[in-house]
């Protein structure tokens, strides 16, 4: 089938003894620049009745603090720009994966896993912010030392939940797309196309949301 | 294939760039301009409500004004009622009363008048009275019988209830 032979293939560097994806990286970088640059023409001249870009991005804004703040602990509130610094990241990610010429970062297992280790990173701060560092620690070996193993094991697992979740999804998405390309030419890739417009969205308000869950629980007694 | 290398850790310094970038053009511009909105309409309706008590205000206090100035033009209109009242009486008194003085002068004047002519007339009837008996009877009757008669007319009752009827 034609574009099989690429899916999942990287445009890879060596870099001392190791390897980068390339096309990941530019990719991430395109992101940022498209949301820095909405960023910028929403902010550059603000007015008080808001119009066009402003209005949007006040819009997303606001809900992002609504939702984000609405569902996360009161000690956790302080993560809430990193929370919906992920969900613009991974929506805008996932969205570029349909425009032709691009690629989803997110659909390299890399940029999904750095992202979970962010919420792991965040879960561990937030914590250690809220309880102290002793506290929290200690929290690892309670209701008794046995449960040492299992709640490292948790928070191992959360973050590869998170990651290969949302990197299944979008790597799927892609695959799908390709098949039914290959498969029926015209009506079916786009409505392949439109799910995975949908499924990008709900995925990055997954990911945002399970973040928040797991930053919450964190700072909790 | 998959397969985790460098990219996982560009990867979370790109995203550490990002929220960096979003921090410093979109977080912290937005939340400042929220804010500052946020504090501006809060004032605006601080204003508003004050605006609206003190109209609530100058409006109970044009009201009793104009509540005022209604019962001061009644009290006016009262009084100039009154007073026109009072002064149509006096002016109506005074014509009655400049009437009657009149009426009274006039039949004064005409009593007088007619007193006048009444005496006038008396005098001539008398002269008269006397020429015309001197006439009749200077033939027989000398200056001592004239003045007899005369007083005797005088004295006569019939002349005398007319005199004092003139």
């Amino acid at each position: 089938m034609r574009g099989m032979e690429h899916i999942g293939a990287h445009t890879i560097i060596h870099i001392g003894g190791s390897t980068l994806h390339l096309d990941t990286v530019i990719m991430t970088w395109v992101v940022i620049a498209l949301l820095v640059a909405v960023a910028w023409l929403a902010t550059r001249r603000m007015k008080l009745v808001p119009g066009g870009i402003q209005n949007a991005i006040e819009f997303a804004i606001e809900w992002l603090d609504g939702t984000i703040g609405a569902n996360i602990s009161p000690a956790a509130r302080p993560c809430t720009p990193v929370i919906a610094s992920l969900f613009l990241f991974i929506l805008f990610s996932n969205l570029l994966g349909v425009v032709p010429g691009f690629k989803s970062p997110t659909a390299d297992l890399n940029v999904t896993l750095a992202l979970a280790a962010v919420v792991m990173g965040l879960t561990i701060y937030a914590g250690a912010r809220s309880k102290g560092l002793k506290n929290y620690l200690l929290g690892f070996i309670k209701p008794n030392p046995l449960f040492l193993p299992l709640n490292l094991i948790e928070i191992f697992t959360r973050t590869l939940t998170l990651a290969f979740r949302l990197f299944g999804n979008m790597f799927a998405g892609d695959v799908l797309i390709i098949i039914l390309g290959n498969l029926v030419a015209y009506a079916v890739p786009t409505l392949a196309q439109a799910f995975h417009v949908f499924v990008g969205v709900l995925q990055a308000y997954l990911f945002m949301m399970l973040s928040v869950a797991y930053v919450s629980v964190a700072t909790e007694e | 294939m998959v397969q985790i290398d460098m990219t996982f850790f560009a990867s979370i310094i790109n995203f550490i760039l990002l929220v960096a970038l979003l921090g410093v053009f979109l977080y912290r511009p937005m939340k400042k301009f929220l804010k500052e909105r946020e504090q501006l309409i809060s004032r605006n309706i601080s204003e508003a409500e004050a605006d609206r008590r003190e109209a609530a205000r100058l409006k109970e206090e044009y009201e009793a004004h104009v509540a005022q100035a209604r019962r001061e033009v009644q009290d006016i209109i009262e009084n100039a009622v009154r007073e026109g009242e009072r002064a149509r009486d006096e002016i109506v008194e005074g014509a009655r009363n400049e009437a009657r003085r009149i009426v009274e002068k006039a039949e004064r004047e005409a009593r007088m008048r007619e007193a006048k002519a009444w005496a006038e007339l008396r005098d001539q009837l008398i002269a008269f009275s006397i020429l015309a008996a001197s006439k009749v009877a200077s033939a027989s009757l000398d200056q001592d019988s004239q003045e007899k008669i005369i007083k005797e007319l005088l004295n006569d009752p019939v002349l005398s209830r007319m005199g004092d009827l003139l």
